[in-house]
């Protein structure tokens, strides 16, 4: 349901709708995740 | 919302057809996800329906607009007192071109097109003709509660197998900014996410999401891509780099955009 899209901002993510919140937390998840924001950094 | 919306586009028409609508909202029924301007053409099509029935049957009448829960899910259900329907018409009743009105009356795929869209949601349409005339059709769609409502460390059916939910403690401390111009959306947001432990704030317009990311730090900023209106404030994807712009002016760690 999530896929990356190159007309966004850069490390944005994108998510389809109609989803359900579930989808959201688990896209938060990655996006919280150490190994995630450890990138970010860099 | 969406049941208020579509009564406020119909009301000329069921006001001049002498046609009483009898509609009261349920609280603490939990939201559904769902595309608003469809779900919207489905009460068009089921109240315009019920609206030419009672004038073929009478001069003025009644439609009932009912909400409850079945386990899950979230029942809508319309019931007029018009003519009713034939027993041997209710199997073709959602077929495509299927009609019982005059020639010009009607193409016969308003009702396919609202299977089509029920079924999309994850739901489904019932028809009945009543004992005492008239008749009620009644949508099925799945409550965002039960998507949302769970804790660690229960399952999810994600339609791909199943994936252990995220735990509070994933969440705490972290903000999301939700931009959204669906009000159902924005709660159902609000509802879901808030209580996984995440503080969140809402925004309709992309004004007012600028003026939150300029007075607040995000962590992740769900964006609508398709805001309602016109001009650069309705194209999502300029929003959003506008949004990261003005983050990156407060903070040298910007939010990571979510495009919904």
């Amino acid at each position: 349901m999530s896929e990356d899209s190159s007309n966004l901002p850069s490390a944005a993510r994108r998510l389809q709708k109609p989803f359900r919140v579930s989808d959201v937390l688990h896209i938060l998840t990655e996006i919280f995740s150490p190994s995630s924001l450890e990138s970010t950094r860099q | 919302m969406v049941i208020d919306r579509t009564l406020q586009l119909q009301d000329h028409s069921l006001r001049r057809n002498n046609v009483e609508v009898e509609f009261q909202a349920v609280p603490g029924l939990p939201p559904i996800v769902g595309d608003a301007n469809q779900l919207i053409q489905i009460f068009l099509n089921l109240i315009s329906n019920a609206e030419q029935a009672i004038r073929e049957a009478r001069p003025s009448g009644r439609i009932q607009i009912r909400l409850g829960r079945s386990g899950n899910r979230v029942t809508a259900t319309v019931q007029d007192d018009g003519v009713g329907i034939a027993p041997e018409v209710l199997p073709k009743l959602f077929d495509p071109f299927f009609t019982t009105k005059r020639p010009g009356g009607g193409t016969g795929l308003g009702l396919s097109i609202c299977m089509s869209i029920v079924r999309e949601h994850g739901g489904n349409i019932e028809a009945s003709s009543l004992p005492a005339g008239g008749a009620a059709f009644t949508i099925t769609l799945p409550a965002a509660e039960a998507e949302a409502g769970r804790r660690v460390p229960s399952k999810i059916d994600s339609g791909s197998g199943e994936r252990a939910m995220p735990t509070l403690d994933a969440f705490s401390k972290h903000t999301v900014l939700v931009l959204d111009d669906e009000e159902s959306i924005r709660m159902l947001l609000t509802e879901g996410l808030a209580s996984y432990g995440l503080k969140v704030d809402c925004a309709a317009t992309a004004e007012q999401a600028l003026t939150l990311v300029l007075n607040s730090k995000y962590d992740v900023v769900l964006c609508d891509l398709k805001l309602s209106g016109s001009g650069p404030n309705s194209d999502g994807y300029g929003v959003a780099q506008r949004l990261k712009i003005a983050a990156s002016a407060i903070s040298p760690k910007s939010f990571t955009c979510l495009a919904t």
